[in-house]
């Protein structure tokens, strides 16, 4: 084992390592400085208490060099905040991945796009990429024409070939929305975005297209609407489901000069094509059967749009990512809370929706107080004789449900609710018949994937006025549901072992409370179970993430 | 030869920027290895060595060596074989299945013992073994079969009849050092080599017969205790922390007899192991990686017991797993222990969720033994009593028609004899 002396940097910050990985130390002195320098090109893995990781990948190095940054300034950085003389590979790598951004450009021409760079030998390359080359016509040892029908779908090729295309083609400007946001909100009080939420808006206006990522309840609808104000135009809003639809609908009017009339809701129920118009990914993408058309797609083309928002982008089905290849010249803007996708796809969303443009961690605006601080406590709960024997000779399938149903929650649910009296409460579930035996035991509402949407509109209504103050919730409250004042969910069974839907579910409680700014998470899980076993993927990320994360028994466990 | 007498080297100053070297790697090594044993064991080809998948494996789960062309740290290559040889004569593993077909390496209950103590007990463990192979070395005529000797590459020796051997007279030599003060290296053995050779000293050739049947030139006399000293060094002391050693980038090489070194060279009888001389912090997350911000491989020994390594250098470079402490709850650590273990070692308060995670982790472990046992089936109750009759504390009755017997080659054969006799016949 080497030990090095220790030297003059030995009180940085910064570890790096072989592989890429960026530790950060938190308590140190330059932590903040540090990782508002790494923020710019290197993502964020997790954010557990004492050292946070990063990670550098191409797409990071690439997203930085969008925004304008260079390798040297990088390889400062690193080469500034590290303890120890970073690996010299790393460096290179760093080097070279920012090499590869811009050596490639698309440009408008009188004559449609072309495809430009000053490296003749990539140009002589590309010539022969297999996927590439039938959609480029050569122009010269330098330069190809492109048609506009392949802008997208040939950043697709390009990224996946390691040169993303730096895209200076432009954009349209739509068709023209006279809109400002209002000083005082509709529905009373004061409004103005907050100082964060118009930096993010004025990033992406600047650049055309891209990705703002901001945490759960740190308000990316504002952000939103922010960017449709800054361009004054149509706009497209995709959102994941009906209820979130309505929320971006109630938003808008709520806190801009717009009109009902000129905001529509485009879903199952309603073609309103207006010049806000809001849908879910799950229209656009609905189709008879599996070889019909995806009809809902047209919607893309129906107005001359100036802007389409792809809220959750993390969540893009692949239909809407071949439609969005061939819009290419609108600008979009993405908004997320993470840029990783269980699929793997992030390149092609920054191919096709664009680079990032913002980020914040949400440890510092959970430290301004823009989202609550949140408690996770998982609590596990013994089972009865019978149930446990019942559970032991079970098949491997069926043990995870009999785990989460175990009927002893129920107990531990009401000494939770009882524990606290007048906080808004959501139980979230993943069987229907346990939510439903817990909701007849309560004498609370139920939602369900079954309930009716204007149901579930009056019962999240109900529960937003504080007219309900628990409510049961299957997996339709997993997304983009705007409960602003829940501060307490109780997870009584989840999807196995989902990290996504665990981020998800918490943040339905993460806006800002009055008092204490506190929530509180509690898992319920039966002991030593695979429902155990389950948690503790979830365990593991929401700790990654950051939050202070608990383990209980039940009285009967003592 | 007759040589001028020169005063013995003086301790020196190390200069700037050298690497040093401070970790008993033959007891990291046992321990990553015997860790790898436990449970299911590693597969063993039929000439006993090591499939290539578990061998990269393992060598990926070392603890990494600076890189050094003199050879006085243990070859790369080597240091699975080392640890393989010493856990086997400390019988702490065992080949289990046929001679001749694949066969497991596996832990025996020896060496669970021994990993569920601390890496200063391991050390005292794997010190005292070799002193009282040495001890027995001097009263015996012969080593015993895979003993590891005192001094390496000697298996075979003859003792003198006037007690004195090359393994005193090499401990003696590495004693004249003071503890904890660098030495060069060269110098100390040039002086050694010239002056104290015991070799050259000796008025005839009883020492071991000039080390095994030497005799012949001062020159190779000279070569001969110089080989002694360097291979004592290299192969004993460093690998074992008896000797650090710190070189730098012109091939110069220093050497220090360590505290714990003075107790195997026979100076004192107390056992001194530091563990704690290196600055930096080990930080145990709360999503169970654990980060070194500095080089700490007494650390590192001591988490190889009970958590995954997941990194090399510096970083991240263990995770606590519920089956990396399955695996120390299996070779007898609690959990109590291992968080006795973890706490002194985080810079930081371990988290509340890894505290309760390692004790729920401990407290639904369960161990069960495996028995092999014959099962005899009878075709009524009145047949079963009467075998049980015959052998009533050999058997035992499961069913009315049904008697268990473990399995012990005696025992079959006499029930099948007995059954024969007394009209019972088996299919």
């Amino acid at each position: 084992m080497l030990l090095p002396a220790m030297t003059s940097t030995f009180h940085n910050p910064l570890i790096i390592q072989s592989d890429r990985a960026i530790l950060l130390e938190v308590d140190n002195p330059l932590y903040g400085q540090a990782r508002d320098a790494l923020a710019i090109f290197a993502e964020l893995e997790k954010s557990p208490e004492h050292i946070h990781t990063y990670r550098i990948t191409p797409l990071s190095i690439w997203n930085a060099c969008a925004a304008g940054h260079s390798a040297k300034e990088i390889v400062a950085t690193l080469t500034g905040f590290s303890k120890y003389p970073p690996p010299e590979h790393v460096l290179s790598e760093v080097t070279d991945f920012a090499s590869r951004y811009g050596r490639l450009r698309l440009e408008r021409t009188a004559d449609g796009l072309r495809l430009f760079s000053k490296d003749t030998a990539l140009c002589a390359e590309l010539a022969r990429h297999e996927k590439a080359a039938i959609m480029l016509e050569r122009l010269d040892a330098n330069s190809f024409q492109v048609s506009p029908v392949n802008r997208g779908r040939l950043k697709q090729v390009l990224i996946k070939f390691g040169y993303p295309v730096d895209d200076q083609a432009g954009y349209r400007d739509g068709e023209a929305l006279p809109l400002s946001l209002r000083d005082q909100m509709l529905s009373g009080g004061d409004f103005s975005p907050r100082t964060y939420q118009r930096e993010a808006s004025a990033s992406f206006h600047a650049a055309g297209s891209g990705v703002i990522v901001l945490p759960c309840g740190a308000g990316k609808t504002i952000v939103g609407m922010s960017c449709i104000e800054k361009l004054q135009t149509s706009t497209l809003i995709l959102a994941t489901n009906i209820t979130a639809v309505r929320q971006w609908i109630a938003e808008i009017l709520d806190k801009t000069t717009l009109h009902e009339d000129q905001i529509g809701e485009y879903s199952g129920r309603r073609k309103e094509i207006r010049p806000i118009t809001v849908t879910t990914y799950q229209i656009l993408t609905h189709r008879e059967n599996r070889e019909a058309e995806f009809a809902h797609l047209a919607l893309f083309d129906q107005r001359d749009w100036g802007l389409i928002i792809y809220d959750e982008v993390h969540m893009l089905p692949a239909p809407v990512f071949q439609i969005t290849s061939t819009i290419q010249a609108r600008r979009r803007l993405g908004l997320t809370a993470t840029l990783v996708r269980e699929d793997g796809r992030e390149d092609d969303v920054f191919a096709l929706i664009g680079p990032k443009r913002y980020d914040m961690p949400w440890k510092l605006l959970e430290q301004q107080g823009w989202i609550a601080k949140a408690r996770c406590e998982e609590i596990r709960v013994t089972m009865d004789s019978d149930l446990r024997m019942k559970y032991a000779v079970a098949d491997p399938r069926s043990k995870f449900r009999i785990a989460s149903e175990n009927p002893r929650k129920l107990q531990l649910v009401r000494e939770l609710i009882l524990r606290h009296k007048g906080d808004r409460i959501l139980i979230l579930g993943m069987y229907i018949d346990q939510l439903k035996k817990l909701a007849a035991e309560f004498d609370i509402p139920i939602l369900t994937g079954a309930t009716a949407q204007a149901k579930r509109d009056a019962v999240f209504d109900a529960f937003r006025q504080g007219e309900c103050r628990i409510l049961a919730c299957s997996k339709i409250a997993n997304f983009s549901v705007d409960l602003p004042d829940a501060s307490v969910a109780i997870q009584i069974s989840g999807t196995f072992g989902s990290r996504q839907e665990e981020a998800q579910r918490m943040g339905r409680i993460l806006r800002p409370k009055p008092g204490e700014n506190q929530a509180h998470f509690y898992s319920l899980v039966s002991h030593e179970t695979t429902e155990q076993d389950f948690a503790m993927n979830r365990q593991l990320f929401l700790c990654e993430q950051g939050y202070e994360y608990r383990i209980s028994h039940d009285e009967a466990a003592e | 030869m007759n040589r001028e007498k020169q005063a013995p080297p003086r301790p020196v100053d190390l200069p700037d920027g050298c690497t040093i070297f401070n970790v008993p790697i033959l007891l990291h090594d046992m321990t990553t290895l015997l860790v790898s044993t436990i449970g299911e064991g590693i597969r063993l080809k039929a000439q006993g060595d090591l499939y290539k998948k578990e061998k990269d494996a393992l060598f990926a789960q070392l603890l990494p060596q600076p890189p050094d062309e003199s050879g006085y740290l243990t070859a790369h290559e080597g240091r699975l074989t080392e640890a393989h040889d010493w856990l086997f004569c400390m019988e702490f593993v065992s080949h289990s299945g046929k001679s001749g077909k694949s066969t497991a390496l596996k832990a025996r209950q020896a060496g669970k013992e021994w990993l569920s103590g601390s890496e200063a007990d391991r050390l005292k463990a794997l010190y005292d073994f070799m002193i009282k192979a040495h001890k027995k070395n001097k009263q015996s005529k012969w080593m015993g079969y895979n003993e590891i000797p005192f001094l390496p590459d000697n298996p075979q020796r003859r003792t003198t009849p006037n007690g004195l051997n090359v393994e005193v007279l090499a401990a003696k030599a590495f004693n004249s050092c003071p503890v904890d003060q660098w030495m060069y290296i060269k110098t100390f053995l040039q002086w050694q080599v010239e002056q104290e050779n015991p070799f050259n000293l000796s008025q005839d050739n009883s020492i071991e017969q000039i080390f095994r049947y030497g005799n012949g030139s001062n020159a190779e006399r000279e070569n001969r205790w110089l080989r002694v000293l360097q291979r004592f060094l290299q192969q004993r002391l460093i690998p074992l922390g008896a000797a650090k050693t710190a070189f730098d980038s012109k091939g110069n090489h220093w050497f220090a007899i360590t505290p714990v070194g003075s107790y195997i060279l026979g100076a004192t009888d107390q056992f001194a192991y530091q563990t704690k001389e290196i600055e930096g912090d080990i930080i145990v997350q709360p999503n169970f990686e654990i980060v070194f911000t500095a080089a700490n491989p007494f650390a590192e020994g001591e988490l190889t017991r009970y958590a995954e390594r997941i990194g090399h250098g510096l970083g991240t470079l263990f995770r606590i797993t519920r089956t990396s402490v399955h695996i120390a709850l299996n070779s007898g650590m609690e959990s109590r222990q291992i968080l006795e273990s973890l706490e002194p070692l985080s810079s930081k308060k371990l988290p509340a969720n890894v505290i309760a995670q390692i004790t729920d982790w401990g407290n639904s472990f369960r161990r069960v033994s495996l028995k092999k046992i014959t099962v005899i089936n009878c075709p009524d109750s009145a047949t079963a009593l009467r075998i049980h009759a015959l052998f009533p504390k050999k058997t035992n009755l499961i069913t009315d028609t049904l008697l268990e017997m473990h399995n012990n080659v005696k025992d079959l054969t006499a029930l099948k004899t007995k059954l024969k006799k007394n009209g019972i016949g088996i299919d």
